[in-house]
């Protein structure tokens, strides 16, 4: 049977000693092809669990494995490989540079190894164009709105066509309609591709298909819940 | 990242990188502006070094008396380029009003202007040439006529009281000609000293004539070829007239010189088989009973030597013993057995001479033949030698006309200067050897069968002898001009070092803006992060962009070093002129150049900046995302308070010891420690205070520790530097009559051009000279013999080699507790007589002598050719504070002589008169000694004059380091900028909910107001702490208004900063911050 992509085993995690926890024994496994949503209410580790999830932060306690390898005591760097390889992420907030048009946003991934080629361009301007972008390749992202610069974020995390997405409130930016389409264009892009989506948004969690709740720091799938 | 979207991010952040270049283009102008001065005044020096030396790569330096112009022409037939016969003597030229002035004399031929093809150059005879300078300095002008006095070479030295002392001087009346372009030789010069020379030309055929040495030189200036070259070339040509010898034919071949004394060097290198010393000594009278002889010539002979034909005649002879030659024992009465008495003279410095009277037991009489007549044996005494007739003696020696009989002049007549006695040469050593020296003559046996062979004795005497240890000495120039071309000190590195505080504010302020645009971007270094960049490949990217905001920086540093090194031209062709002692200084932009220490210093800040954000590239990426980050554990105020205490403990401790280190050493030690531990205070009370406070005068400061540390640390070094070099700068008017301070208790300080043969001092030497009675009580003057040399005084832009050197007697100035020692010798002054080493001279210079104009210091040495052309070493033995003879070492007199015969006669002299008759000392002194070109100065004048290099060089350092105090305050602007920047979220609720900018804006300025009070503060703190020994000595004169008043501009200029920085950074915030979700 195939390693998981990304599993989190016993996942504990609190930012100082004197603080309560906020993730208390997460476990969960990414296979090829899932999709799931994980929801909860503000404050309650969301982003923190994504985080662990996408290497960004180590856990205080607990193991984060990528396909089936434990991931502590990896360098920075190898964990910035793993990232570039394995994981897409869409942000809360969009975070795109500000100095770069959304066509150099979408390939700023490829610029972590290699000078993008022919085909890395054409596959970032089929992605703005797939997300309605395609007029807006050239501009930077001061000139786009908040839905925009929140689909260029999308494109740049498809742009290497990594085995997970992580989306931190994706759609938090947009309007139902464009919600709906982001999240089915996530959803089918690739099956293989498995999704993890961080969301308020009910009808996004239920596009998903799966879904997990956090509560005081205890993951629990959401129809315990 | 390509260097595209490179140049994409710098054009977009451009607002927010502007003031991080231009921070760099500061920077990198105050190096590439201290590069620019330091083109300058190379450039200036250059150009004043070739206006002395013009095309001449070797020259020739002969005696006193010079070399023979045929000698000359035999090297110049055999050199390349062309060859200048030249005859150069110190002279004063006085005009028609009075006010000698002292210039270099030089007798130059035709060679001169052919080889420059200028056929007007030679000025006729008795016509002087000169440059614009001079004779504006003399107010004459062409057509005028001065007079032009110059000492008469002499061989042996015009205070030894054998020589003639009548014609010492000769004036000579001389029409000024056409002013000299301002090109070589208008400045001929074989010296370095701080201002142009004062040189004229004249015609070498007429200042030959005029000396009474027609047909020599003692100047041989060579245009091409090396020094190598000409000193075989030397080597090959010289001949024993050249260097004052001659062989001359008698009973046998004899050495003699026309120095009278042959040099005890000579002698030795001279003296082989068949070659034996003697002595034949002029003495006043020899006596038995009532019967006596007057004047007379004793000859001394080596009687252990069986060479000299004399020997045959003279009796065994005892150190008591003489024989007296068949005429002076039949006129003296005198057998073999009686005693008989002799007169004879010793002498000492300054005309000098001391009768001395002795015995001698008759061993025998010595028949009037053979060997014992022989006229040769007189040395070619001035006054004596070629005088038909006794009547016609006038030597320097007194000699009373009326002791000579007819009998003397018969024999006179008869044998000429055939001596009448004889006597050992131990019996000579233990009575008349003088410093001077003993031997008179060379006897030359080996050849005493060979008289028509007197060539072949001369021969082999040249071929024993070395002639550049006789005088004749090969100088290289090439070496010389290289020298004086370079710079005492690195002034590139003095201009930097002045803008130290500017440059070090300048590298914080880049530093700091750079890293407050690279926290402003830390989401952009997240999303790379976040997306599979490594850490290198981040800072990769990073360095590109920065690298093109420095690049731009130093592109820019260089228009600005240029402005920096104009603005300092123009200051020290004004206001700062003091530091360059009047010395031309030119602005020489070397593009290249410029542009290369630019590029280099803003290589520096780019590496500085790299390193600065690798810690930010290597924060969890979700920190740098605007997440939650784990919180460090905080570390306590124990650390810094055991670094505030140990480091304190340290400021006092090396405080105590201070009197035992280098004052400068003392000053930055006790600062460096002061500051450290004031900072290490601060660090500890701004982590002691826990949890941010968000108003008061600290409220901001203890957000961020480090942040304020830095720019505390920023203000405090810079008002350490400003104030700490102000204070240690302030001294007050030493009082001259003190005989520890700088004048040594002189009050006056007198130079000649030409030496003064007698004592001041002496009652008889000052009626000698017309002094009035009683103006100077014996023991008070020091009469220094001078050798010129290179100034090294900190007026001297150039390099000194090899600098002046003045005899000294030390038991005069130990007894009277002259000047004092920064760094003593064991035995104080008497160290200068206790050479260990005699191949070793000791020497004592002042501090600036020492330190700065030959970057020496206590047990170091130097060398220096002397008068026998042998290269001494000179060990400094002992270091003086600052004293009125800077730019000199001071040496033994005795020593000074000795090795110098040509310094004879004493040229530089400290007078102590009481301050009360220092007016009136000086016009006397002034009337009486305008033909020797006497300039009398007040020593507290000429101390003042070296002072001001010192204060002018202060002065600089506290304008440009008040600029960086200035700039270090804006720094407290950006900090200001930076909290804001951080904290736009709790401004922007603080505006929604109704605080008016203007509260928020005083707010703020009063978060920030004690850290500026910090800074400044601590930099106090340290620098009175620093500068403590110079506060409480007797003559401190700190600047406090000057002082204060910087430091009231800097907190107003602080507190403006603050003021117009928390206006513009409120404005920028908006209430859109409020809405951003950072959950």
């Amino acid at each position: 049977m195939e390693a998981p992509n990304l599993a989190l085993r016993d996942v504990r995690k609190r930012f100082s000693p004197d603080e309560p926890w906020v993730l208390e024994g997460v476990d969960l496994v990414i296979s090829p092809g899932d999709r799931l949503a994980i929801v909860g209410p503000s404050g309650s580790g969301k982003s923190t669990l994504l985080a662990i999830l996408g290497l960004l932060e180590a856990p205080t306690i607990g193991r984060v494995e990528v396909h089936g390898q434990d991931t502590a005591g990896l360098s920075e760097d190898a964990r910035a490989a793993i990232r570039r390889d394995l994981i897409g992420f869409v942000f809360q907030e969009h975070h795109l540079l500000p100095h770069l048009t959304a066509l150099q946003n979408v390939l700023l991934p490829v610029h972590a190894d290699r000078r993008p080629s022919r085909e890395d361009v054409a596959r970032a301007e089929s992605l703005l164009d797939q997300l309605g972008l395609g007029d807006r390749v050239g501009h930077l992202p001061g000139e786009l709105s908040s839905g925009q610069r929140q689909r260029v974020a999308v494109a740049r995390a498809l742009i290497r066509k990594p085995k997970v997405i992580l989306a931190d409130e994706p759609t938090g930016a947009l309007d139902p309609g464009r919600s709906r389409s982001l999240v089915s264009m996530l959803v089918d892009i690739d099956p293989e591709m498995a999704v993890v989506v961080v969301t308020h948004d009910p009808a996004v969690a239920r596009a998903l298909g799966t879904i997990w709740s956090l509560r005081d720091g205890k993951l629990e799938p959401a129809d315990r819940t | 990242m390509t260097l595209r979207e490179a140049i994409d991010a710098v054009r977009f952040h451009r607002r927010l990188l502007a003031p991080a270049m231009a921070a760099v283009a500061l920077a990198a102008g105050v190096v590439a502006g201290g590069v620019a001065m330091g083109d300058g005044l190379r450039g200036a020096l250059a150009e004043r070094t070739a206006a002395r030396l013009g095309p001449i790569t070797s020259a020739v330096i002969g005696p006193e008396t010079g070399f023979r112009e045929a000698f000359a022409r035999n090297l110049a037939a055999d050199l390349p380029g062309y060859v200048v016969p030249a005859y150069q003597r110190d002279g004063v030229l006085t005009p028609e009003g009075g006010g000698g002035r002292q210039v270099e004399v030089w007798g130059l031929d035709a060679t001169v202007s052919q080889a420059l093809r200028d056929p007007e150059l030679l000025p006729p005879p008795g016509t002087v040439r000169m440059d614009a300078a001079l004779a504006t300095a003399l107010k004459v002008k062409p057509g005028d006529r001065l007079v032009l006095r110059v000492s008469r070479p002499s061989a042996l030295g015009r205070d030894v009281a054998l020589s003639k002392e009548d014609d010492a001087i000769v004036g000579m009346s001389v029409e000024v000609g056409p002013l000299l372009a301002s090109r070589w030789p208008a400045d001929l010069s074989l010296r370095a000293g701080a201002t142009p020379p004062d040189t004229v030309l004249v015609d070498l055929k007429w200042l030959q004539a005029r000396l009474g040495v027609p047909s020599r030189v003692n100047r041989l200036l060579a245009a091409g070829g090396t020094a190598a070259h000409l000193l075989a070339e030397v080597k090959e040509h010289w001949d024993l007239p050249d260097v004052g010898l001659s062989v001359v034919q008698g009973a046998e071949p004899a050495l003699a010189t026309d120095r009278v004394l042959l040099d005890d060097d000579v002698t030795a290198l001279a003296k082989g088989p068949g070659a034996s010393a003697a002595s034949v000594w002029f003495v006043d009278r020899i006596g038995h009973a009532d019967l006596s002889l007057s004047y007379a010539f004793i000859a001394a002979v080596d009687t252990n030597d069986p060479g000299p034909a004399i020997l045959d005649l003279l009796p065994p002879l005892d150190a008591g013993d003489i024989a007296l030659n068949a005429w002076a024992a039949e006129q003296l009465d005198v057998r073999v057995g009686d005693t008989v008495s002799v007169r004879y003279p010793t002498f000492g410095s300054a005309r000098e001479l001391v009768w001395k009277d002795t015995s001698f037991v008759v061993a025998g009489i010595v028949p009037m033949e053979g060997a014992a007549v022989d006229p040769s044996w007189m040395p070619p005494i001035e006054g004596l030698a070629g005088r038909a007739t006794c009547r016609e003696w006038n030597p320097g020696l007194p000699v009373d006309a009326g002791r000579v009989t007819d009998a003397d002049e018969a024999y006179w007549s008869t044998y000429g200067g055939t001596p009448k006695a004889w006597v050992s040469l131990d019996a000579a050593r233990s009575r008349w050897a003088s410093p001077l020296g003993l031997a008179t003559t060379l006897r030359l046996q080996d050849v005493h069968a060979q008289k028509d062979h007197l060539a072949g004795a001369a021969l082999r005497v040249r071929d024993a002898l070395d002639p550049s240890r006789l005088g004749l000495q090969v100088v290289d120039v090439s070496a010389l001009r290289a020298s004086a071309s370079k710079p005492a000190n690195d002034f590139a590195g003095l201009f930097a070092g002045f803008q130290f505080v500017l440059l070090v504010t300048a590298f914080a302020l880049a530093a700091m803006q750079s890293a407050l645009v690279y926290e402003r971007r830390a989401d952009e270094i997240g999303v790379m992060r976040a997306v599979g960049w490594s850490s290198w490949r981040v800072l990769s990217a990073i360095g590109l962009e920065s690298l093109l905001v420095i690049g731009a920086g130093a592109l820019m540093g260089v228009p600005a070093g240029a402005l920096i090194a104009r603005g300092l031209t123009r200051g020290l062709q004004s206001v700062w002129s003091g530091a360059v002692a009047g010395a031309p200084v030119v602005v020489v932009i070397d593009v290249p150049r410029l542009l290369t220490a630019s590029f280099l210093t803003a290589l520096v800040a780019w590496v500085a900046l790299v390193l600065m954000v690798v810690p930010l590239v290597r924060r969890p990426p979700r920190a740098l995302l605007g997440g939650r980050r784990e919180a460090a554990a905080p570390r306590g105020p124990a650390i810094s308070a055991g670094v505030a205490v140990l480091a304190l403990a340290g400021a006092v401790a090396l405080a105590l010891t201070a009197p035992r280190l280098g004052a400068a050493e003392a000053f930055f030690g006790v600062g460096a420690l002061a500051l450290v531990g004031g900072l290490a205070a601060v660090d500890a009370l701004l982590r002691a205070r826990g949890a941010p406070r968000r108003d008061g005068p600290m409220g901001g400061a203890t957000r961020r520790p480090g942040r304020s540390l830095t720019v505390v640390g920023a203000l405090a070094s810079a008002t350490f530097l400003v104030v700490g070099v102000g204070l240690g700068a302030g001294r007050a008017e030493e009082d001259p009559i003190v005989r520890w301070s700088g004048t040594g208790g002189y009050p006056l300080l007198a130079q000649t051009s030409l030496p003064m043969l007698h004592a001041m001092d002496d009652p008889a030497g000052a009626e000698a000279m017309g002094l009035p009675k009683g103006l100077f009580a014996p023991g008070s003057v020091l009469a220094m013999p001078r050798v010129d040399g290179d100034d090294a005084s900190c007026r001297q832009l150039g390099s000194a080699r090899a600098p002046t050197l003045l005899g000294v007697d030390p038991r005069r100035l130990a007894a009277r507790g002259s000047f004092r020692f920064v760094d003593p010798p064991d035995h104080g002054w008497n160290a200068l007589t206790e050479a260990t080493d005699p191949t070793v001279i000791p020497v004592i210079g002042d501090d600036a002598t020492v330190t700065w104009g030959l970057h020496l210091a206590k047990g170091d040495e130097l060398t220096w050719i002397d008068g026998h052309g042998t290269s001494v070493r000179l060990r400094i033995v002992g270091v003086l504070s600052n004293t009125v003879l800077q730019g000199a070492l001071l040496m033994d007199k005795a020593a000074l002589e000795a090795r110098f015969p040509g310094s004879r006669g004493a040229r530089t002299f400290l007078l102590d008169v009481g301050s009360t008759q220092t007016a009136t000392a000086s016009a006397v002194l002034d009337r009486a000694f305008s033909d020797l070109g006497m300039s009398v100065v007040p020593t507290a004048e000429r101390l003042h004059a070296f002072a001001d290099v010192e204060d002018t060089y202060i002065a600089i350092f506290r304008a440009l380091g008040a600029l960086g105090l200035l700039l270090a305050s804006a720094g407290m602007g950006l900090v200001l900028a930076r909290t804001v920047e951080e904290r736009q979220g709790e401004l922007a609720l603080a505006r929604a909910i109704g605080f008016s900018s203007r509260t928020l804006r005083r707010r703020l300025v009063m978060e920030h107001v004690g850290l500026v009070a910090l800074g400044l503060g601590l930099g106090i703190v340290s620098a009175v702490l620093a500068a403590w020994p110079v506060l409480t000595a007797p003559n401190a004169a700190p600047p406090v208004a000057l002082l204060t008043g910087a430091l009231v501009l800097a907190v107003v200029f602080a507190l403006v900063a603050l003021d117009r920085m928390a206006a513009a950074s409120i404005d920028q915030v908006s209430w859109r911050v409020l809405a951003r979700d950072r959950v």
